[in-house]
């Protein structure tokens, strides 16, 4: 019987350990649970407590009930305080766990202390609610957010005990399936995943567990080849190991095609609409380790058709469908009091932009006014009306700081990557903040983007003077701060920015060291400005993922075969490993490093993702990027009419505003469990 | 000018309640800091009328008393709280209860005059199961006619190092199971810190699970 933590009904204190004694009962199916050999470990590990499961709100379904048919792990490749508030895996745990017939359990990365320990005890990649090996499952999805996180995946893979590469895997590994918005270029992942879904998960792994079950009911026909072609003839799912690439003499690809007879040539992302008609997480799991965000997030909208050229997220997430502000008001009342948070996270690329979220965010501000819930509103626009909605949810008296996202530090350079604020927007937002009693402020920019000059970079300084003398003036105090947080920027493949060359990491790094040179020399500010910046290595690593093709495989492999995992982690990041592995898994092929980065590809050249249907015509996308370099802005659709890029017309979708109505349809169908 | 309004001033708590529970299985391997956080948001989920504290940043009013350190379980925690209204006591326990993580019981719910729990635990009754009994017994033995028996620990601020003798009230073995009553002393002497003297005195300490059978007054045990 399924049954989530903290919903027992029958409360009384032996429950719990018979609860406890249940499970051990279940130990004696096959296959056995893990969490006694692993036990002894713990003590020995830091942080053990994101190893043990049993968190509210998790989801057990027994081992040995038979009505679960298809057995789901769902991983992100990073440690529990990282991958465990992911917001995309929560929404497929609760629907695959929504069905009778099938189960979601969870694992994450182990840190490299267990990992050791793991392996010289022979114990597996377990998950965290049965504590079962993941090699028992019948489906193992990744949520692939960064491309830091592939050597992670393998570490992961290696310690399940199933075949790194998916040719080697047999009838009983899991299939290994994966999504997030890296899967837009599955090409450097494509030896080691056996299928990729792209786009929206949530209509996906139900359609992925009926054709697991039936495959499962039907005595697998055709193997493990079989369910991967019948997935592949879909449409809607891409399976690698079913197209055949070749490469010409110029190092790029020449074709990039199937193999076999009824595979589609162009897989296709999956597009939801009708958002309030989903399953939301309502009672999402309550971790009892510490993890990075500690609150209830409700995502109010999909999808960001701002335009900015750069970003990955707005071009694959097209169009913008939004959640009604009475479902998401009836969300967070019912999460906070199913999780016990005491913050609503308002989520989603740019929540400032929902259509209703002047009345939401002034009903949820009343509503939870005088209480200890707060609400929070990751928003990066630069415009009063951000400084208006942030005031209003700091009623309670919290006031974090404020953050805006010019990321270039000239009109000039804005205009080139669509962000279009200009410096009067930027005094008057800064102006009315601090006439608002804010004292600080948070400016992101990035470094190296597309006909960048030193001087674009250099101008983030004026920027941040502007800004301190403003603030100054306008609260007449002296205890004004700006933040200046800057970061390499990183071509990634579907965005008007795909073909351009990622600039250096000397040019970065030069770019980056004269503004710190120049603030510090900002005698009348400077002390009132910090400069935080990201390393140009991690991005020259991750350019090199993001835009690489199956070749690229061949260097992950080899650098975790040296034993590198957690890329993400500035601790074990190793640049030179990275490096030293290109050079030995490219060699022969041709190309390298900068091929792959610091080269401006031609427009006729064939991507390694040319092959994938996100929906965005790629003419479209670059003539965008021909109008970026004559500077030239491109408007919201939402406000200024289709602007032609393609993706409403092939999915047969449209634009969801809540405020036209657009989300609403069946509102009994909401997702409260 | 600032238009930041000044934090609401919370009423002052109606009665204070000892909660008594257990960690064990999964929950032992919670921290200190793990289990304040749960119990925040246990609070809440439970609906428990807590006090809140004043302030821009209110949390609800809880006390945590010598929580048994990561990795040991327990049968014997408490925690005091602060109650903004004076509910049924074997409801709110029941409430705390049904919402708890796995390996967390709530077994005792009780009205108390404020800090009371501070006065009347002052020592611990611990069992530590030894993996193998091998050097146990003359460990024991050891450590008992020990004058002084010093270990050192690492700690935030450095390497600690600390005389297990004055907080032991007694030292039993049997087999491979050691109970021993420990004092709640200034500096604090943790139950690990007994069996890493134990191991000093040539107990094979290779494995040893630790758990908190009870907690009172020393003579009480």
């Amino acid at each position: 019987m399924p049954r989530r933590m903290g919903e027992s009904a029958t409360g009384g204190y032996p429950s719990v350990l018979s609860r406890l004694a249940g499970s051990i009962l279940c130990v004696m199916t096959e296959p056995a649970s893990l969490f006694p050999a692993l036990e002894p470990l713990l003590t020995q590990v830091h942080r053990p407590i994101q190893y043990v499961g049993g968190e509210p709100n998790s989801v057990v379904k027994p081992w040995d009930d038979a009505t679960v048919e298809v057995r789901w792990v769902l991983s992100y490749p990073d440690a529990y305080e990282i991958g465990q508030p992911n917001q995309g895996l929560a929404v497929l745990y609760e629907i695959i766990n929504s069905y009778e017939w099938a189960a979601a359990e969870r694992s994450y990365t182990v840190w490299p202390d267990l990992a050791m320990l793991l392996r010289a005890h022979a114990i597996a990649q377990f998950t965290l609610e049965s504590h079962r090996p993941v090699r028992a499952f019948d489906v193992w999805g990744f949520s692939l957010a960064t491309e830091l996180g592939y050597t992670n995946v393998l570490e992961m893979l290696d310690l399940a005990g199933v075949p790194l590469r998916a040719c080697d895997r047999d009838v009983d590994d899991p299939i290994v399936i994966a999504g997030g918005h890296c899967s837009v270029n599955p090409e450097p992942m494509a030896a080691f995943i056996d299928a990729f879904i792209l786009g929206d998960g949530e209509q996906a792994v139900g359609d992925v567990s009926c054709l697991v079950r039936e495959w499962k009911r039907g005595g697998k026909p055709g193997g493990r080849a079989g369910l991967l072609l019948k997935l592949a003839k879909t449409g809607r799912v891409y399976v690698p190991s079913l197209y055949d690439v070749s490469y010409g003499a110029d190092g790029a690809i020449a074709s990039l095609t199937p193999n076999q007879p009824g595979v589609p040539s162009r897989p296709q992302r999956w597009v939801l609409t009708k958002l309030d008609t989903w399953r939301f997480p309502s009672r999402p799991i309550v971790p009892v380790a510490e993890t990075v965000h500690e609150r209830y997030s409700v995502e109010v909208f999909r999808g960001c058709t701002r335009g900015c050229r750069f970003c990955q997220a707005g071009m694959i997430t097209r169009p913008v469908r939004e959640r009604s502000a009475s479902v998401i008001e009836q969300l967070a009342l019912c999460g906070l009091a199913a999780t016990g948070y005491d913050e609503v996270g308002i989520l989603s690329l740019s929540s400032a932009d929902h259509s209703q979220i002047g009345q939401l965010v002034a009903d949820m501000a009343s509503r939870y006014a005088g209480t200890s819930t707060s609400l929070s509103l990751p928003s990066t626009r630069v415009d009063a009306f951000n400084i208006e909605l942030a005031t209003e949810l700091a009623r309670n008296g919290r006031r974090t700081g404020l953050t805006f996202a010019p990321e270039g530090g000239t009109e000039r350079m804005r205009a080139v990557i669509n962000k279009n604020v200009s410096e009067d927007d930027l005094s008057a937002t800064v102006t009315t903040a601090f006439s608002q009693g804010w004292r600080s402020v948070k400016l992101y920019f990035m470094c190296g983007l597309p006909t960048e000059t030193d001087d674009d970079v250099l101008a983030i300084a004026d920027m941040a003077h502007r800004v301190i003398e403003t603030g100054r003036q306008v609260s007449g105090r002296r205890d004004i701060a700006c933040t200046i947080s800057i970061g390499g920027f990183v071509p990634k493949p579907m965005t008007s920015f795909q073909w351009v060359a990622q600039a250096d990491t000397d040019t970065v790094r030069a770019r980056m060291r004269g503004l710190k040179d120049k603030v510090r020399a900002d005698r009348s500010c400077g002390r009132a400005i910090t400069v935080r910046y990201a390393d140009a290595e991690p991005a020259l690593v991750e350019g090199l993922l993001s835009r690489g093709d199956r070749l690229v495989g061949a260097i992950i492999e080899a650098v975790w075969r040296a034993g590198e995992v957690f890329d993400g982690w500035r601790e074990y990041f190793s640049f030179e490993r990275w490096m030293e592995c290109a050079v030995t898994a490219l060699a022969g092929t041709g190309v390298d490093v900068a091929w792959y980065t610091t080269r401006e590809r031609p427009k006729d050249e064939i991507l390694p993702w040319d092959h994938l249907e996100v929906g965005l015509d790629r003419d479209w996308l670059w003539d965008d990027y021909q109008d970026s370099l004559l500077a030239a802005s491109l408007p919201d659709c939402r406000w200024a009419g289709c602007n032609g890029c393609g993706v409403c017309p092939f999915f047969g979708v449209d634009i969801e505003l809540a405020a036209q109505g657009g989300g609403q349809c069946k509102r009994d169908a909401v997702g409260v469990s | 000018m600032s238009r930041r309004e000044p934090p609401v001033r919370r009423p002052d708590p109606v009665m204070w309640v000892r909660v008594r529970y257990t960690k064990t299985g999964p929950a032992s391997y919670a921290s200190n800091r793990d289990l304040a956080r749960a119990f925040e948001r246990m609070v809440r989920r439970a609906q428990v009328p807590v006090a809140y504290s004043s302030g821009f940043s209110p949390h609800p009013r809880i006390s945590h008393y010598n929580v048994a350190p990561t990795g040991a379980a327990s049968l014997a925690e408490y925690l005091e709280v602060a109650l903004a209204a004076a509910p049924d006591l074997e409801q709110l326990r029941e409430a705390l209860h049904t919402v708890a993580p796995v390996g967390v019981a709530v077994t005792e719910v009780v009205a108390i005059q404020r800090g009371a729990t501070a006065k009347e635990l002052t020592a611990s009754l611990w069992r530590a199961e030894f993996s193998a009994p091998i050097g146990l017994e003359a460990a024991v033995q050891a450590l008992l006619a020990a004058p002084a028996a010093t270990i050192t620990r690492e700690s935030g601020s450095g390497i600690k190092t600390i005389d297990v003798v004055p907080a032991l009230r007694e030292l039993r073995v049997d087999g491979n199971i050691v109970t021993m009553v420990v004092a709640h002393t200034e500096p604090l002497v943790r139950a690990s810190d007994v069996t890493a003297a134990l191991s000093r005195y040539g107990a094979d300490w290779s494995s040893c699970r630790l758990t908190r059978l009870e907690q009172g007054s020393a003579t009480a045990f």
